[in-house]
């Protein structure tokens, strides 16, 4: 049903900008509490609970009637905890992030102004509960209360009445009207895949009345809840048969449709119904709320007033520039004295290349968020994760303020998640074993970010047991990934990078949370995608670290400009070591591989029309350039024709339509209107060596 | 005629007509952007991309992928003055295509367009949507689309 609020839309952009802020705030503290256990942080109860009020009114303002209610309990609790009435406890956390994984709901039904069949009644009577239950024994532990929040939102079948008539009118003697309702597996898969695959299989049963999401919607389909009407000749058997034919359909309701429906959401929830959940899917529940919340990403973004104060004096400077050029134009027409008009057009130029430098700049900045947007739920993600998987993790997180660019960090967070579960899976081991290994039974995972010049290193560090590479290699031919002649001739380091492969899974036994198809290969890619690029380092027994590199801006780069065999290209700058012209004397070969001296290291060389398979060009010359790409230990000199020169350009992808353009990371348009291509300089190290040939 | 056209105007399709080497093709004028001359647009070659893929353009400050149909379609390359790009869509993403010229727009009923019958001329049945008959000519109506998705 569509939610309707007695709010402009800009009220409830603001209402929901600080409805998710204070979600956060409240989350986060929820967390430390947690962690600080015994001995509370007065000034942060006092946070936690003015977001709560802060909250609850708000809410109550815009006329959500649940959320104000919920929110109103959840005041109450943090009050008793502020006035040390009663203590924390697992519970009380627990019902808590419950609590917020309902407001994420709520917020999110105002995002896309629409119900979304939770109820949020039953967590605020375990709300009331608790609190009863503590204050009766006083301060003593609290009682077991149920763990209420640990129950997910069932799948409500409620549609609205009218809906259903429309069903019922094209409902012939012959044919029934079904309620269907499916909850998909929204972890490591796409939803609206499944969604679009179901509404498409459900047409086919019959005709389809409705469906939520509309084949319009799926596009933000994410909670993996979808609802159907549909009047067909089959009967119940058949059409739940067809739904579970389609991956990834967790729960499964279809039940005939009663005509004329009270709107009565109680009875309509006890009606007989074929319900299939199985039993451990129930407790991933928790999960999907959350998911729900994480929609609530707004497409807009906070900018402080004096950038913008300072944009509009830039955008002012311009348009007084632009009045020069008239009135030097003006000045050319009336023929007047040529040496002014130069003069006055050069004056007019470097004004506007300050102007937009500054411009560029300030854009950028703009789009510049702090880590913390993205970090600040991993807390949370990987206390749930462990909790799952039985381990006891200790989570320690830096560098929350680096910033990076907001699409990045849109782009970036799949990856990192990934990678925490991967850590909290396949990484730490189980207490037990740990503690027979003489370690710390609790382990230890670290997200760090911070900036190392024009990139931004994202580390996720575990102590665990480590990736031992001759496993690996054994797996990989186990899989037959790769032949034994290949992986006889690997490195360690080599080994560990097949984990990169399609079709590489390590877990000996797939978990519930991880290893569910979508593998290293996907995060590597998504990285790649970026622009970044992913190592390993790791050591058996002491653990395992991925080490992400990522550019700080994808828009705009700074790069150096060369040509060869009439294409232009352009390297980032900050891959590039240094240039050097060299004479094909000094040309050297190594292992049949061309190489070259460089202050006494050899340096491997390889011609960029190797690379691009483009006709060599007569090198007349004799001399050439050779360009130093180096990362880390890893380098590799370039041959080139022509250096071009520093420019800044403006990064475009390349369409998918042209194929595989391995090699190239995207294209730039340059001053004059000619396209110079991007070289992807993780492919170019591939021609390189880590430093180890002398 | 015309007149016999204006009639069913509801049941007719508006059709770009190009040619290639001697043979003529269309696609319904909805599906196509805009038309450019080659010669006003620099194509630029894309290192290590499929032989039929005849670089890439700028077009107003965004980088298309141009396709030579005549690679395409296993003809020979060939590019005179009267060479035109074909800007069309396919999904999010724009593209354009290299014919020998575009001939005439012209409105063809739907009952003279009939579905294809075999290959012709080397192109993929999958990409043919169907035969029109223009008077006495037989004009082939293509999925320039498909053809730009299609990658082999």
């Amino acid at each position: 049903m569509a939610l309707d609020f007695d709010a402009t839309q800009e009220e409830i952009q603001i209402f929901l900008a600080e409805a998710k802020e204070q979600i956060e705030t409240l989350e986060e503290g929820i967390m430390s509490l947690e962690q600080e256990q015994g001995d509370i942080d007065a000034e942060l109860l006092q946070s936690i609970f003015r977001a709560a009020h802060t909250l609850k009114g708000s809410s109550a303002a815009l006329g959500h009637v649940d959320m104000a209610k919920l929110t109103h309990e959840m005041e109450n609790i943090l009050d008793h905890l502020r006035k040390n009435t009663i203590d924390i406890t697992p519970e009380l956390i627990g019902l808590l992030l419950g609590g917020i994984d309902a407001l994420r709901i709520y917020a999110n039904e105002i995002y896309q102004g629409k119900e979304s069949g939770y109820d949020s009644s039953e967590l605020v009577e375990s709300f009331k509960d608790f609190v009863a239950a503590s204050l009766e024994t006083a301060k003593a532990p609290a009682k077991e209360t149920p763990a209420e929040t640990e129950k997910e939102t069932p799948l409500e079948l409620v549609f609205p009445d009218d809906l259903k008539a429309k069903a019922f009118q094209l409902a012939a003697p012959d044919k029934k009207v079904f309620e269907i309702g499916v909850q998909l597996e929204t972890e490591n898969t796409l939803p609206s895949v499944r969604a679009y695959q179901l509404i498409m299989l459900l047409e086919d049963l019959g005709k389809l009345v409705f469906t939520q999401p509309g084949l319009e919607e799926l596009e933000q389909f994410q909670d993996g809840k979808l609802k159907a009407l549909l009047v067909t000749t089959s009967d119940a058997k058949t059409v739940k048969a067809g739904i579970a034919k389609i991956p990834d359909c967790k729960q499964i309701v279809v039940r005939e449709a009663k005509e004329v429906p009270k709107a009565e959401k109680k009875t309509s929830n006890v009606s007989a119904e074929v319900t299939e959940a199985e039993e451990d899917e129930q407790d991933e529940q928790p999960k999907d709320a959350k998911k729900q919340g994480q929609i609530l990403i707004a497409p807009t973004i906070r900018v402080d007033v004096s950038v913008l104060d300072d944009l509009m004096n830039l955008v002012g400077e311009l348009v007084i520039d632009r009045t020069r050029l008239t009135a030097t134009l003006q000045k050319l027409q009336e023929g007047n004295d040529l040496e002014a008009v130069i003069e006055s057009l050069a004056q007019t130029g470097g004004h506007i290349g300050r102007v937009t430098e500054n411009l560029q700049d300030l854009i950028m900045k703009a789009r510049l968020l702090p880590m913390r947007t993205l970090f600040r739920k991993f807390p949370r993600v990987t206390r749930d994760l462990a909790t799952k998987a039985k381990k006891k993790i200790r989570f320690e997180m830096s560098g929350e303020d680096t910033e990076i660019d907001r699409s990045v960090i849109e782009q970036i967070s799949d990856p990192i998640i990934h990678l925490l579960r991967n850590a909290i899976d396949h990484g730490i081991e189980m207490p037990e074993e740990r503690e027979r290994l003489g370690k710390d039974p609790t382990g230890t995972i670290s997200l760090i970010a911070e900036q190392e010049e024009s990139y931004i290193v994202i580390r996720i560090k575990d102590d665990g047991k480590g990736i031992d590479p001759e496993k690996i290699v054994a797996m990989a031919q186990r899989k037959g990934l790769i032949t034994r002649e290949r992986a006889q001739n690997l490195t360690p380091k080599e080994a560990v990078e097949l984990i990169f492969l399609p079709g590489f899974s390590t877990a000996e036994q797939v978990t519930q949370v991880s290893g569910r198809g979508v593998g290293m290969d996907i995060v590597r890619k998504n990285i790649e995608n970026l622009s970044g690029n992913i190592q390993i380092i790791t050591e058996v027994g002491k653990g395992t670290e991925f080490r992400i590199e990522l550019p700080l801006t994808l828009a705009i780069m700074r790069t150096l400009l060369f040509e060869s065999s009439n294409t232009l290209f352009s390297i980032a700058l900050s891959a590039v070591a240094e240039t050097n012209r060299v004479s094909h004397s000094e040309i050297k070969y190594v292992n049949k591989q061309k190489a070259m001296m460089l202050r006494g290291r050899i340096l491997p060389l390889i011609h960029i029309e190797e690379i691009f398979d483009l006709p060599a060009p007569e090198m007349r010359g004799e001399h050439f350039y050779v360009i130093v790409v180096r990362r880390q230990r890893t380098q590799v000199g370039i041959i080139v024709e022509k250096l071009l020169g520093e420019e800044e350009v403006v990064v475009k992808t390349l369409s998918k339509l042209l194929g595989d353009v391995r090699g190239l990371s995207g294209a730039t348009i340059l001053g004059h209107g000619e396209i110079a291509f991007i070289l992807d300089v993780p492919v170019l190290l591939e021609y390189g060596t880590d430093g180890r040939v002398e | 005629m015309e007149e016999f056209l204006e009639r069913r105007d509801s049941e007719s399709k508006q059709i770009v007509v190009f040619s290639l080497e001697n043979e003529e093709f269309g696609v319904p004028i909805e599906c196509i952007k805009e038309i450019r001359k080659l010669s006003d647009l620099t194509i630029t070659k894309v290192p290590r991309s499929k032989k039929y893929i005849a670089g890439v353009v700028n077009l107003r400050g965004r980088i298309l992928p141009v396709i030579d149909l005549r690679v395409r379609f296993g003809m020979k390359e060939s590019i005179t003055d009267a060479s035109r790009i074909i800007v069309f869509e396919v999904e999010e993403d724009v593209c354009g295509a290299i014919v020998d010229a575009v001939t005439e727009v012209v409105k063809v009923p739907v009952d003279d367009i009939e579905p294809p019958a075999g290959a012709v001329s080397g192109i993929q049945r999958d990409y043919i949507e169907g035969i029109a008959k223009i008077g006495e000519r037989l004009v082939v109506l293509v999925s320039l689309e498909l053809i730009a998705k299609t990658q082999d």
